[in-house]
């Protein structure tokens, strides 16, 4: 029964938007997948939080690395034309999965430099170039190459279900 | 502009500036604080709301929300974006081509038709048990929304 409901949901999915989404990964079956390292961490100490977060900090160097906008005006020199292939996230100011998944998109673009470029783009600031790749669910990560549309991961997923679809486009990092 | 002030007043226990300090300064000026006071006000009130809501929903649907509360905080203040704006707690976690439109369907608005039939809410606002992000509070203060929020 679940799995035919995720295969409705998936099915129903591309009816209701103009331009079909690549392969996309269910929000139930990867959210079931392992936590990325980071959340691990927050889980095994959640009375520590307060700790979790200053350890965070002086981790650093992940957490802040920011990952670069790009805009309709930008869209077509930065995303289209780009030698290498491109991941962009499409995110919302008060989207709180987004808050999560930023800094795991900050980490892979300093892992895959040189391999791939990593962008995010505020569907509210920019509403035709989400509505023009079909955007519904927030977050979205999409992978581009030669400036066509490839790969699509939808949700907050674990850090190994976004490499494990970059890798398909980069080839490892 | 003193009912624009008195409005402020009337907007529960918020801080208010006493009235010598409203009567100093151009009127403009005042006016510009206190629309911008009215604003906050006005937000706050409905984060409350959303807030109050999402502990009672949770309860209700035997869902926890997030390990990561500032996931949580920031998904009630997305609600209380649209409920200020639409009139309606819209999912803060989707892109609409016409939120008036969907608004007016309901699909998408705060329960969702998702979260209402199969528990399904992709903004993880309301997580099942054996969600792998789901933490153990189905309470989080107002305090603790503010805070989160305000770094963004």
């Amino acid at each position: 029964m679940a799995s035919r409901l995720a295969v409705a949901v998936a099915v129903a999915a591309p009816a209701s938007s103009p331009s079909p989404v690549g392969t996309v990964a269910p929000p139930r079956v990867a959210l079931r997948r392992g936590l990325p390292p980071t959340w691990h961490a927050l889980r095994a100490l959640p009375r520590s939080r307060g700790a979790a977060v200053v350890c965070q900090a002086q981790g650093g160097q992940d957490t802040a690395i920011q990952v670069p906008d790009v805009s309709k005006s930008t869209w077509q020199s930065l995303v289209v034309e780009s030698e290498l292939p491109v991941l962009v996230q499409f995110w919302a100011s008060w989207c709180g999965p987004c808050k999560m998944i930023d800094p795991i998109v900050g980490k892979l673009s300093k892992e895959y430099e040189g391999k791939l470029k990593c962008y995010k783009l505020n569907t509210d600031e920019n509403p035709d170039i989400a509505t023009q790749f079909g955007i519904r669910s927030i977050p979205t990560m999409m992978i581009f190459k030669n400036g066509e549309k490839k790969d699509a991961v939808i949700g907050a997923v674990p850090e190994s279900t976004l490499v494990t679809c970059i890798d398909k486009y980069v080839g490892g990092r | 502009m003193t009912s624009t002030v008195t409005t402020t007043v009337g907007c529960g226990g918020l801080p208010v500036r006493p009235l010598s300090t409203a009567t100093r300064g151009r009127p403009r000026r005042c006016a510009v604080r206190a629309q911008a006071a009215g604003a906050d006000a006005s937000n706050d009130k409905s984060v409350e709301v959303m807030r109050k809501f999402s502990e009672q929903y949770a309860r209700r649907s035997n869902t926890f929300f997030c390990a990561d509360k500032t996931v949580t905080a920031v998904v009630i203040k997305g609600l209380a974006d649209h409920r200020d704006t639409l009139g309606a707690p819209l999912c803060p976690c989707r892109h609409y081509d016409d939120k008036a439109a969907e608004v007016a369907q309901g699909f998408w608005n705060c329960p969702c038709v998702p979260m209402r039939e199969r528990k399904e809410c992709h903004c993880m606002l309301f997580l099942t048990p054996d969600n792998d992000f789901a933490g153990k509070d189905q309470v989080i203060s107002f305090e603790e929304i503010k805070e989160a929020t305000s770094k963004f």
